[in-house]
């Protein structure tokens, strides 16, 4: 099944310099006794200085690659053939002691989850400096460096930091500390597998700015793999496309993400809402069909099962690497007729959105106590939706969105004084008080199916039991709409004897939207609904959400942070801080017209595929902890507008830039238009206390 | 910390207060008639009262409880009912002393045994060593220890004839002639605990491994037996120290059974004799004594799980 | 619920002790299943199952204990001519004390029953007083972990305090005085097991259900209306029952430990001359000293065969559980 080197790879350089080569390497699982392949003839270099990113749906073999890359592989791993060698010397063959060395000295890792990442049980100090007495120093010495590790990873308080213990530390932080650890000993070859995957936006640009002013200051190798395509655009030379355990394409990142030469690239590339489309331009692009399963025999293209342009020719022969451009090549058969894969029409141009409010919320707010202490975690909110319409809200995490929906759904009650209202009639506050009407009109979908279906009831016991509570529908009737609600999303009649365990991420979550919709809402909360999914999956699922809507005319609170998707789907947008709405308006006026500076902070922080201009507006420390909010404007301690004197001391009101369009900010249209001056380095993580 | 010990000893106490009404109520909501049993079958209907007056036996339920509590704080539980004239605590003292003995005899050859069984088991994960242990643990420990006493009993002290059969330690013994005698009961006290402890280390020092703050250190450069001893053991070991803490309460006075086969005098048998006597007093003191030593090891483990992982001490309520 | 450490020991400390062995990367793929037939599937994943336990040697090993110990309950007069009590004679004369042989294979006892016979016999009352407590302490303590759990609030509290302070005393010694004052017909014996069980069980049950609470099924549950009691037996329980099925097996496997020790000490139901384990054991192992070993050894190593039995299952169901 190896296919032997093609000449078209012959112009990767001398594999003994690289600081890292993988070549040919194939590798197993071992699952009850037998192998399974996932890893398929994997060959890439990184030279010295450069970054390498691989990218590739979940399950397709990248972290097994990055683990490889440094030898550290489960005990059920089988290498089955190739070699991975790091300035010339094999690492697979290296004895133990050697490969200790090599771990310590030339090469390191950091991953997704710090908090994990750290022993939870010891200092930071004392885990930090263990990297350098490794290295030989003593204990003194030792703990010394780690304080200047620290700082070189812009931490502004080393010496306290190395005082605490990792649940005493924000995420961001912590990955900070990660990365300090890992830069010991300058190492030669730094894998970064996913880094910040689960930090919020804002700390994600931060701690990428640091990698990117790391590299340039230590000239080590990267490997890097993020499932966020626009976080490798920016960070990275060249890119590997991972497709079930084979690299499909490779090149210059920026060639490959604007001339995508591979069927699945392409793919890929098409189902992430960018270049500020919305649903009224065009569909998502999505890649039907599930990632072969580890181990499956795959003897011809690997891409084949999904790809538009399959044919016999696919079927029955491995296709062959074709270089199609300087350093850049791609696996396929048939990349003359990659032109043949069209975008997708315009779904829906129009979307008829209704004038009167469906939901208003008045001056609602909602004050948590914790340990005696008061927790405002929404403060007098003012919002309205339309039928219809979707309503975007983005804002970091503890920024109040979770709370604003379950208090709108009546999870949580909101505190007296404010209230909601369903087509003008106020509802109770809690949701088992509210009348069946109000339970029946509004629904939620979640971020996690797995969560948010029971483990034991097949999906067509879910969808029935909602559908004759929350309607008058019942009996055979009741079947019979279950199968059509479960056709209008695209579930075939054989998922609905299935547990959820049996179906897969994207069938779960429509599941999930089917539920929302079995009682014919008026309002479908969905709180992150694709973030748990990969994007061709999430492209199916933007698709879905969007058509229903237009369909049932029911209105979305749209939560995510994820500003592409927001940008495709919603019509209008609220950014929330602290509990606060502090801007909101209708998409397209969001994104041209001046904002408010933390959403102008927010929006900069996204690395875009597209690889717009950098224009990064760093926010500086953490979000201040809402049991304490900061007086006057509560942006004021990271506005990078700040007025002395005035902000500090007083709130501002809600003011109106344009019809529909307000921002709660001291400043006026003129100041807001004045370009910020940009600061060129990585910014100073500063302790939240 | 040292807030989270204060905290932590209110809970120990209220959780103690509950324990002392549920005693009382359990020897004195039953029907029975402490001072007829006293005054015996055959004692007047005067005798009977005069000591039920002496004993405040019809006194409110409130004022009898309340005079147990003073009597737990001043540790001064009156005079035995079934040995009138000796002191309740006088009885309960030697007994202690003795439970003591035996228990931490029996510690000091379980835990290290059972411990390094356990990380052995872990770190040979499923393999053959691995389920041998791991199955020799499940059957030892599932044997009560007056079983494995009595078949230790026949083994070694009869057949064998390598260790006394029975614990009547002479006064004047040496240390090592006491041990000696204790071994044998100590013996079966292994038997149930070593499976016991090493599959709960086992399982700690598992998903310690799996750890990602191990896979930091390997990639550090460590070996692996650095990885274990700073990184491993720290967090995989608060499993085996909460459970040998609630072991060690249910060792004092647990072990009836065991203490019966070897006729050692220790609390376990105070206690069913005070039972079947019945000895209210007594019985009330030395199981109270049994639920306060629990308390008092309880709270040293978890004081010690603090220590070892500091985000324990931020999840009081939920460890509970 | 524990992992796999489990085991059977006077009163069940800490309840909780989770061993991850997933993956060392993320879980295999949901993708995995999809596309086979929704029945079949499920009917595989059952098979799969069954062939796990199957091929387990702890399992079938615990199983075959259990069964043999099941059949001599139920039909004693299978495997011996003698009945529980009845003295053996050889050619009209009692012979007590004698050694195994031939026509008492397990040897006689100081009065001159056949303790072969004995242990027969002894399988029944055990299993009944164990299997019928335990039964009534896992029915009992799931629907109060079930309620505590799901409601939390001041009853959990309450309830969580008492459970604390009751499991501070070896259950042994509570069961010593509550059957020294209430006397002990086989009812109150076990009446007062599954009493004491029940907190153990609470705990277990109650932090199964508080996992369960916090997922999203049920919020959603309770948005479109449901009632407490709905959630609670439709959503939450069949989500809990495999934790209290291995939580039975366990809790069977204990009583059977209490129910032994309890007839050692003389503190057991009935007629004093019935075969009963805990009870023959405690009449005879002072003979062991005289060097007659076979009639409180035999019993000793019932008791041990039967809880290891059971142990094993437990083990394998809970592994099986996991898996
Ligand atoms: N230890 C293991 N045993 C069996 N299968 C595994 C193991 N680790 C990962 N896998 C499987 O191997 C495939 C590749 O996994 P991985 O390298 O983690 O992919 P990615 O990082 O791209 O998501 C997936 O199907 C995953 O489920
Ligand atoms: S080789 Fe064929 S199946 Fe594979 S990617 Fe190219 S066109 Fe698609
Ligand atoms: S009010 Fe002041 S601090 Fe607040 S956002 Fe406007 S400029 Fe910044
Ligand atoms: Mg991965």
């Amino acid at each position: 099944m190896t296919v032997t080197e093609p000449a078209g790879i012959a112009d990767r350089g001398d594999p003994a310099t690289a600081a890292l080569a993988v070549q040919n390497l194939e590798l197993a699982y071992e699952v009850r006794g037998v192998p399974r392949e996932v890893l398929r003839d994997v060959t890439f270099q990184i030279r010295p200085g450069e970054a390498f990113g691989l990218v590739g749906e979940s399950g397709c073999g990248k972290s097994t690659t990055a683990y490889a890359a440094l030898r550290y592989l489960p005990d059920n791993a089988v290498v089955q053939g190739g070699a991975v060698l790091a300035n010339g010397v094999d690492i697979l063959k290296m004895s133990n002691s050697q490969l200790r060395e090599f771990r310590s000295t030339q090469a390191s890792m950091v991953y997704q989850d710090p908090v994990q990442a750290m022993n939870p049980a010891l200092k930071i100090g004392r885990q930090v400096a263990e990297c350098y007495q490794i290295l030989g120093q003593s204990k003194s010495e030792a703990m010394a460096s780690a304080g200047d590790a620290l700082r070189r990873v812009k931490i502004a308080d080393p010496v306290r930091v190395l005082d605490r213990y990792p649940h005493q530390l924000s995420g961001g932080m912590l990955q900070r500390v990660v990365i300090a650890m890992a830069l010991t000993g300058d190492p030669k070859l730094l894998v970064l597998d996913e880094p910040t995957t689960g930090l919020d936006a804002t700390v994600e640009a931060e701690v990428l700015d640091l990698v990117r002013e790391l590299r340039s200051e230590t000239n080590a190798a990267i490997l890097l793999i993020a499932h966020n395509l626009g976080v490798i655009r920016s960070m990275c030379d060249r890119v590997g496309v991972m497709y079930a355990g084979r690299i499909v394409e490779e090149g210059n990142a920026q060639v490959v993400f604007d001339n995508p030469e591979h069927p699945y690239t392409k793919g890929l590339l098409n189902a992430i809402p960018r270049q500020g489309v919305r649903k009224t331009d065009r569909a998502l692009f999505t890649i039907p069909g599930n990632l072969p399963l580890i181990g499956t025999p795959l003897p011809t293209c690997v891409y084949v099962d999904r790809c538009p342009l399959a044919d016999d020719v696919c079927r029955t022969q491995v296709p062959p690497v074709v270089p199609v451009g300087e350093g850049h090549w791609s696996r396929c058969h048939h990349i003359d007729r990659l032109a043949q894969i069209t975008e997708p029409d315009a779904q829906i141009t129009e979307y008829d959105i209704g004038t009167d409010n469906v939901i208003q919320l008045n001056g609602v707010s909602k004050t948590f106590r914790q340990r005696g202490h008061d927790v405002p975690a929404l403060v007098s909110v003012d919002l309205g939706f339309h039928e219809g319409e979707t309503l975007g809200l983005v804002g970091e995490s503890g920024s109040g969105k979770s709370t604003l929906a379950k208090t709108l759904l009546g999870i949580h009650s909101p505190d007296s004084g404010g209230n909601i209202t369903l087509r003008g009639r106020e509802m109770k506050s809690k949701a088992t008080d509210r009348i069946a009407e109000s339970t029946r009109a509004i629904s939620m979908v979640f971020q996690n199916p797995d969560s948010a279906l029971n483990r034991m009831w097949t999906v067509r016991r879910i969808l029935k039991r909602t559908l004759t509570k929350l309607t008058d529908v019942q009996g055979a009737e009741a079947d019979r709409r279950v199968e059509e609600l479960a056709e209008a999303m695209r579930l075939s009649p054989r998922h609905l004897d299935m547990r959820p365990r049996q179906l897969s991420g994207g069938l779960k979550q429509r599941v999930a939207i089917a539920r929302a919709f079995a009682g014919s809402p008026d309002v479908v909360v969905c709180d992150e609904p694709t973030s748990a999914l990969d994007v061709s999956v999430q492209a199916a699922i933007l698709n879905l959400l969007a058509n229903l809507q237009n369909d049932e005319r029911t209105s979305y609170l749209f939560i995510t942070h994820d500003i592409g998707v927001v940008r495709y789907l919603a019509d209008r947008i609220a950014v929330m801080y602290l509990g606060r709405i502090m801007e909101i308006g209708s998409t397209d006026v969001m994104f041209s017209e001046v904002n408010h500076p933390y959403t102008e902070a927010l929006l900069s922080a996204v690395p875009s595929v597209d690889g717009e201009a950098e224009n990064r507006i760093p926010l500086t420390g953490e979000i201040p902890s809402p049991a304490n909010p900061p007086s006057g404007c509560v942006f004021h301690t990271r506005c990078h507008r700040v007025i002395e004197g005035l902000c500090e001391v007083t709130e501002p009101e809600m003011q109106e830039i344009s019809p529909g369009h307000r921002i709660k900010c001291h400043l006026t249209i003129e100041q807001l238009s004045v370009p910020v001056e940009i600061k060129e380095s990585a910014t100073l993580a500063t302790l939240a206390d | 910390m040292f807030r989270y010990v204060l905290r932590r000893l209110a809970l120990s106490l209220i959780t103690l207060l509950i324990l002392i009404a549920v005693i009382f109520l359990l020897t004195r909501v039953f029907p029975s008639d402490p001072a007829r049993q006293l005054a015996g079958p055959f004692g007047s209907q005067e005798r009977v009262d005069q000591l039920n007056r002496d004993l405040g036996l019809q006194d409110p339920m409130i004022t009898q409880f309340g005079r147990l509590l003073r009597d737990v704080v001043t540790l001064d539980f009156g005079e035995s009912y079934s040995q009138p004239g000796e002191r309740v605590l006088d009885l309960i003292r030697p007994r202690l002393a003795n439970s003591a003995k035996l228990v931490l005899f029996a510690l000091i050859l379980t835990l290290p045994l059972s411990i390094v069984g356990g990380i052995i088991a872990a770190r040979k994960k499923d393999t053959l060593l691995d389920r041998t242990i791991v199955n020799i643990g499940l059957a030892s420990s599932s044997i009560p220890e007056f079983v494995s006493g009595v078949l230790l009993q026949y083994i070694i002290g009869v057949k064998l004839g390598w260790l006394p059969a029975v614990t009547n330690i002479p006064d004047d013994a040496s240390l090592i002639t006491e041990l000696r005698y204790l071994l044998l009961p100590a013996l079966a006290i292994v038997f149930v605990y070593f499976g016991y402890i090493a599959r709960i280390t086992r399982a700690g020092t598992i998903t310690a491994l799996d750890a990602d703050y191990t896979r930091t250190a390997y990639m550090k450069g460590l070996s692996t037996r650095s990885v274990v001893r700073k990184h491993v053991l720290r967090n995989s070991l608060q499993p085996t120290v909460a459970v040998t803490g609630t072991q060690i309460g249910y060792l004092f006075g647990g072990l009836v059974g065991l203490e019966v086969v070897f006729n050692y005098p220790g609390l376990g048998l105070l206690i069913l004799n005070a039972a079947t006597a019945p000895d209210f007093p007594l019985l009330q003191a030395g199981v109270i004594t049994v639920a306060i030593i629990f308390m008092l090891c309880t709270l040293g483990a978890d004081i010690l799980i603090a220590y070892m992982n500091p985000r324990a001490r931020m999840n009081l309520k939920e460890s509970s | 619920m524990s992992d796999d450490v489990d085991v059977p020991l006077e009163g069940d400390p800490t309840g909780g002790v989770a061993a991850s062995e997933a993956l060392a990367t993320e879980a295999i793929p949901e993708a995995a299943v999809v596309g086979v037939d929704a029945s079949t599937e499920r009917k595989q994943v059952r098979k799969e199952r069954r062939q796990l336990l199957l091929r387990s040697p702890g399992f079938l090993f615990g199983f075959s204990i259990l069964v043999m110990w099941v059949l001599c309950a139920a039909v004693p007069s299978w495997f011996t001519k003698w009945g529980d009590n009845e003295v053996v004679r050889v050619d009209g004369s009692v012979i007590p004390r004698v050694s195994p042989r031939a026509d008492a294979w397990f040897g006689t006892d100081k009065i001159g029953n056949d303790v072969f016979a004995r242990i027969i016999y002894g399988a029944r009352p055990v299993l009944i007083v164990a299997v019928t407590a335990a039964v009534l302490a896992v029915a009992a303590g799931t629907l109060l972990g079930l309620t505590v759990g799901y409601f939390r609030g001041w009853v959990d509290e309450v309830i969580g305090r008492i459970i604390e302070a009751l499991l501070s005393i070896p259950v042994i010694l509570l069961a010593i005085m509550v059957l020294t004052t209430l006397g002990r017909s086989q009812t109150v014996i076990i009446l007062t097991i599954a009493v004491l069980f029940i907190p153990v069980v609470t705990r277990t049950v109650r932090s199964a259900v508080l996992a369960e609470a916090q997922l999203d099924y049920v919020t959603s549950a309770k948005l479109r209306g449901e009632n407490s009691l709905f959630v609670m037996t439709r959503e939450i329980l069949p989500n809990v029952t495999g934790v209290a099925v291995v939580e039975l097996t366990v809790r069977i496997g204990y009583a059977i430990f209490t129910v032994a020790t309890l007839s050692f000490l003389g503190l057991n139901a009935g007629d004093s001359s019935a075969a009963d384990w805990g009870r023959d054991l405690g009449k005879q192992y002072d003979t062991i000293q005289a060097g007659q070993w076979w009639a409180a050894i035999f019993p000793a190593l019932a008791i041990a065969l039967l809880v290891i039995g059971v142990n094993l299952v437990a083990d394998s169901l809970d592994r099986v559980n996991k898996s």
